[in-house]
This record gives structure tokens, C-alpha cells and sequence, in this order.
């Protein structure tokens, strides 16, 4: 890719290069065996225990897979490294059940009717060379991330040149990346990244030849969720897709740590799994997707959205959660607008070699002058009230317009840019003014629509190459995900201070509200 | 042709209720199509359409690579709308929206489309182009 890309590469090497050492790679002969909470006895090749070693690929021990959860469900500090062993394992878990099934049902109907475009990619001796790429998305795909994860992605995502490259992503492909995938991409397509994956594949005697740069392209497109060939999509799958390994490893590890009971049966959706072959009306292109068979598949695919649904309810949406997450966020924003670095950091690809621990650094271990930073410590706002649309908006004759205030504050919570973040910023800053409470001690939430990850654009085959539906028009998980958005999702205004600033925070709350066409009854006070 | 800055959210917003409005119904319900094929298509086509008139459209994608084109955005953005009380998903199966019409709405979009396009005519002349197509190509019921 070009544009901003090799300019933007160059600089992510500069900051990482210290980070792709082999100093410390062992030699391996024998494949490594790691035991994990999820899948168990898991084997990884000697190169990929190799790339393991990268100081690169350890720093990610230090990234919470989900960020400031563990606050509130104290087991959940697992890391992204256990996760893309977790991913990498399941990614040729996944391959392994298509190969193995490809005369069978591992193939829909109509993508048998042709065969042979698959063939160059399951036959024997390509079939390993994909499983060696597969995998190596698998331990790649979340190196791109800085500390505590999503929470900082959110703030970095909109640091140029990061809107420019996403960007010409969107130009390119018609695809808008995370940040964080992006950052993969720009690491796996450097000269360097290959120079070190080759010395790591010759010493621990790698198969064939290591990656080549298209193939590194490829890895860094998937990781994206891109793949240009319609037979090879369904690699892109795996890494990247409706039902990928990410979200297998994901559901159940998250859940797991976070002591939340779940029910997955992996060993169902891997027997069912299959590659359909689907044609887009547009182009008349055919695309072979990774999905799930209509009538054997529901069943995997039901407990996979409400496992999902079930995180959410728990843990995504955790009040605590969210206190901790946003606190982190609008102190990173309001860094960077005026003083345009965050957590002391001040070049965008510097954070690409952080862990979580930086933000005990930043207090030096004295929480209380840096609010972003003393998350760490547990150093969370209260809520002031929580509330639904229904909750707050005016009945007829001021419906219509109250429903266009709701949602005009809503927007104001939910920034896209700086400009915005700036909007709201100065928004929650004159509620604590008003309060007479010090700037950043309101924050005002409105989270966003929970993201399952494009299940609809999810078509499952049937029994003949005709039949087939969307996964909307068989599962009913439209309605648990309808009803959990109308019922469940609750905005709240959190705010740091004591018992006599609640009293006059309650009443500029009401007051601003009143003017806004919205009303803030008594019984929603939460901790008055 | 000059280009306005909306953002898609409040554009569609906009343009549904302007649309629900339209087919005479200032309240009840209109209903639109929420099947994933005909709902991505058509917003993939306004994409393309209008994007030099309202730029911000171009933050959609629609990836290509499957059966029908999708944009992630798109769903949160109507998950986005239905939060915010502007759309409702009453129906038992969930395979439409319709935009909440009440009693003030005609004047609510109307007082937005002024003060979006009042000496803006071609501005003006493109939303009501897009608003026919999300009409023509999306209601599926009205009652």
C-alpha cells in the first residue's frame, strides 16, 4: 500500500526496532507445548516458539486482554499474549476440521460444484503452507496494540497519520481497519520484521523457505480483513471474519477470567464449520467464505452471539467498566489537545512498545496528579444517575423534539474526532464548573451499539446449492440484541467528588437537561 | 457541486424520518426493509451517489467480498438510532425499522432541513433525490 504507508512504516520502525532483537530467541528443534486455560494441551512449531521469544511478541504479556475489567472481576487480567496463542491454536483448529471434512460437510454443496478452485489451497503440500500463514496471523494479529488495549486504541486511532491511513484503506478496499490492525500490517510488510522472521526461521529449522513479502502482505491484509483472491477469502476468515478464531478465543477466555459461566461448545462449532461459496450480485465474483451450515450450524452460532451477549451484559457494560475505561480515555483526549501526547508519550509510535505497567510509571507510584493514569489504582468516579432513552424523554406534544435533543447529546458523548472530542470536553466541563467541581470530574456516557462483529452479514448454506439464509432470518438473535439494546444499555453521568457536590451536580444536571427537553426524575438518582 | 458536512448518522437519521414522513403518514408507521442484502445495497448505492454532495458518506464501507455488500457502520449506526429513540424494531421477527413519527416530528425535520439547506438548492435537490431512493427502494409497509 502506498499513500502515507511507507512513511508512517518507517516511523513504527524506528520506535519498535529495539523490540525485534533475537539475542534472546532460543533455538528450537521440537515444537513447544503450552498448556492453556481454554484449549488445553497446545502445540506451537519451533519457529513459531522463535517468534515467541521476540522481545516484540512479549511485550504483549503486559497488555490486559480487556483492559480495565480487571477492576471490577479481579481474575480478568489476562493478557493478548495467552490470546493469540489461543487464537493461533485455533486458527488451524478450524483449517485442520475443513481439511479433514473437505469430502464431506466441510464444503457447502454449491462451493463442491467447484471444487477445484479449492483444491490449490487444501491439496497437501499448499494446504501446509497456508496452515504455516494461518498461523502466523494468528500470532501476529494483536501486536499492533498499546497499553490497555481498546482504551487506548480509541485515542490513538484519530493521532495523525492514523485517520490517513485508515483512510487509504477505505480507498483501497472499501474496508475501514482498526488502528491497532493497521499497525500490524505496517510492521509484517517491513523489510525488517522479514530480515528477523528469516534469521528466527533459519536457526529453528523452519519448512521451505519463511514468509515472502507477498505473503507477509497477505498475513498483514487478513489481519485487516481483507483478502482480494475469492478462493483464498476463507483463510481471511478464519483470522478475520464473522466466526474467526479471534472471536472463539475471545468469548470463551474472556468469559473464563472474568468468572462469568458460559456455554460454548468448540468442539460442535468445529465439526460443523464449513466453506461456502458465495457470488456477489455487483461484480458476479465468487467468494469462498468461511460460515456455518444452516440446518447443523444455528446451534454453534446461537451460543456463540449469546455468549457475546452475555460479556456484554457482564463485563463490556459493567458500570465499573465503563467509569474506568472513560476516565481513561476523555484524560488521554484532553492530553492530547492540549499538550498533544499522551501519558507523557509524545511520538504516536512510541506507544507501539509500551505495556500497561507505564501507567504506574507515569504516577511514579504517588497516584493523585494524573486521573488517567491513577485508573490503575482503582481511582474511579461514582455514578451520579443512569438512564434509558425512555427513561428521560418528554411525552407527546414534546416528544419529537425531546427525541432530538436525546440524541444530539448522545452524538456529543459518543466522539469520532478531535473537534468532537473538544465539543464534549467543554460540555462536561461546564457541568462540573456549574457544580463548582475542578474540569474532568464529569464524564457523561453514552455507550455505543454493541458490536457482534458482522454476524448479519453472515449467509448460512443449505442442504442444496440453491438454499441458503442470512443468519437473521433463522436465529432469533435479532430480538435478544434488540431487546437487550432497548432495555439494557444504560447512559450514566459518573463524576468524581464528595456527597455535597452530588446535591449541586444533581441540580445543573436537571437544569441543563430541562433545557434540553429532557427530564431527570427523582427515582433515577442512583447514590443521592 | 459544493459539499456539506453532516454526519452520516444524523444524515440517515434525517433522511428516514423524512422519508417515513413523506409517504403521508405524520403518525403511525412506515416500515423499512432491515434484509441485510437490500438494506446494504442501497445504502452502498446512496454511498456512491452523494458522496460528492455530502462527503461524510464516504465513511462508510461496504466490503465486497461475500454475498452482498456490508458496512459494519451501517449496522451501528441503525443500532446507534434505535438506542436513541429515533427508530423502533417493535416487530416480532426484527426484519424492520420504522422511523418513531409523533405528533411534532414534521416540524422537527423541517426546522433541520432549513437550517441545513435554506440557500442551499442543490443541496437541497440531492437530499430529496436520496430520501425517494431510501422510498423506492426500502419501505416495505405502511399502516
Amino acid at each position: 500500500m502506498n499513500g502515507p504507508f511507507p512513511e508512517a512504516q518507517r516511523g513504527l520502525l524506528a520506535s519498535i526496532g529495539h523490540l525485534l532483537t533475537v539475542d534472546s530467541v532460543r533455538v528450537y528443534r521440537r515444537p513447544k507445548i503450552v498448556h492453556d486455560a481454554i484449549w488445553g494441551t497446545c502445540e506451537y512449531d519451533p519457529w513459531e516458539a522463535g517468534l515467541l521469544d521476540l522481545p516484540l511478541l512479549q511485550r504483549i504479556r503486559g497488555l490486559k486482554q480487556t483492559g480495565f475489567a480487571y477492576l471490577t472481576y479481579p481474575a480478568a487480567e489476562h493478557s493478548r499474549f495467552q490470546h493469540v496463542l489461543g487464537v493461533t491454536h485455533a486458527a488451524s483448529r478450524v483449517f485442520d476440521s475443513l481439511r479433514r471434512r473437505r469430502d464431506a460437510d466441510g464444503v457447502s454443496p454449491r462451493a463442491k460444484q467447484n471444487k477445484g478452485a479449492l483444491s490449490e489451497i487444501l491439496d497437501d503440500r499448499l494446504a501446509s503452507r497456508n496452515r504455516v500463514l494461518l498461523r502466523l496471523a494468528g500470532l501476529v494479529h494483536d501486536l499492533g496494540h498499546s497499553f490497555l488495549s481498546h482504551s487506548s486504541e480509541r485515542i490513538f486511532g484519530l493521532i495523525p497519520p492514523f485517520p490517513d491511513l485508515i483512510g487509504e484503506v477505505l480507498r483501497q478496499h472499501d474496508k475501514k481497519p482498526g488502528a491497532a490492525e493497521v499497525v500490524v500490517y505496517l510492521l509484517v510488510t517491513s523489510s525488517e520484521w522479514r530480515d528477523v522472521v528469516g534469521r528466527i526461521w533459519e536457526r529453528c529449522s523452519g519448512p521451505g523457505t519463511p514468509p515472502t513479502e507477498d505473503e507477509w502482505a497477505r498475513i498483514g491484509r487478513w489481519v485487516m480483513g481483507i483478502e482480494p483472491e475469492g478462493p483464498k477469502k476463507f483463510l481471511c476468515d478464519i483470522v478475520s471474519g464473522p466466526v474467526d478464531a479471534d472471536k472463539l478465543d475471545y468469548v470463551a477466555r474472556d468469559a473464563y477470567f472474568a468468572g462469568i459461566p458460559i456455554a460454548q461448545d468448540v468442539d460442535r462449532f468445529l465439526s460443523t464449520v464449513c466453506i461456502d461459496r458465495q457470488t456477489n450480485p455487483e461484480t458476479t465474483k465468487e467468494w469462498w467464505r468461511l460460515t456455518l451450515p444452516l440446518q447443523k450450524g444455528i446451534n454453534a452460532l446461537e451460543q456463540l452471539v449469546m455468549s457475546k451477549l452475555v460479556l456484554y451484559s457482564y463485563l463490556y457494560h459493567h458500570q465499573k467498566v465503563r467509569a474506568a475505561e472513560l476516565t481513561f480515555e476523555r484524560n488521554l483526549a484532553r492530553e492530547y489537545l492540549t499538550q498533544g501526547r499522551i501519558l507523557g508519550i509524545e511520538g504516536v509510535w512510541d506507544l507501539f512498545h509500551v505495556q500497561d505497567a507505564h501507567l504506574y510509571a507515569v504516577t511514579g507510584g504517588r497516584p493523585g496528579h494524573n486521573r488517567a493514569a491513577d485508573v490503575a489504582y482503582r481511582v474511579l468516579p461514582r455514578r451520579v444517575v443512569e438512564f434509558r432513552e425512555q427513561d428521560v424523554t418528554l411525552e407527546e406534544p414534546d416528544r419529537a423534539r425531546s427525541i432530538q435533543e436525546y440524541r444530539r447529546l448522545s452524538s456529543l458523548s459518543r466522539p469520532k474526532s478531535w473537534d468532537q472530542y473538544h465539543q464534549l470536553l467543554t460540555y462536561e466541563d461546564s457541568l462540573a464548573r456549574q457544580a463548582n467541581l475542578p474540569d474532568s470530574s464529569v464524564i457523561v456516557d453514552f455507550p455505543a451499539d454493541p458490536d457482534y462483529g458482522d454476524l448479519e452479514s453472515l449467509v448460512l448454506p443449505g442442504r442444496s446449492p440453491h438454499e441458503q439464509a442470512t443468519a437473521k432470518e433463522h436465529l432469533s438473535y435479532g430480538d435478544w440484541i434488540q431487546a437487550y439494546n432497548k432495555h439494557r444499555v444504560y447512559n450514566r453521568v459518573f463524576y468524581f467528588g464528595d456527597e455535597k457536590s452530588l446535591e449541586r451536580l444533581w441540580t445543573v444536571l436537571a437544569e441543563d437537561f430541562g433545557a434540553r427537553k429532557l427530564r431527570l426524575p427523582e427515582r433515577l438518582q442512583m447514590w443521592r | 457541486m459544493e459539499q456539506r458536512r453532516i454526519a452520516v448518522e444524523d444524515l440517515l437519521a434525517l433522511a428516514l424520518q423524512a422519508a417515513a414522513l413523506s409517504e403521508g403518514k405524520e403518525r403511525g408507521e412506515v416500515w423499512f426493509t432491515e434484509e441485510p442484502a437490500t438494506l446494504h445495497a442501497t445504502l452502498k448505492g446512496i454511498r456512491d451517489r452523494y458522496q460528492h454532495v455530502f462527503p461524510d458518506l464516504a465513511e462508510l464501507s461496504f466490503s465486497g467480498e461475500g454475498a452482498f455488500p456490508y458496512s459494519p457502520e451501517v449496522r451501528q449506526i441503525l443500532g446507534n438510532l434505535q438506542l436513541d429513540g429515533v427508530i423502533g424494531r417493535r416487530n416480532p421477527s426484527f426484519d424492520r425499522f420504522s422511523p418513531n413519527i409523533f405528533a411534532g416530528t414534521k416540524q422537527v425535520v423541517n426546522d433541520e432541513l432549513r437550517a441545513l439547506f435554506a440557500e442551499d438548492p442543490d443541496g437541497q435537490k440531492a437530499f430529496a433525490d436520496l430520501v425517494e431512493e431510501l422510498r423506492g427502494k426500502l419501505i416495505v409497509k405502511t399502516g
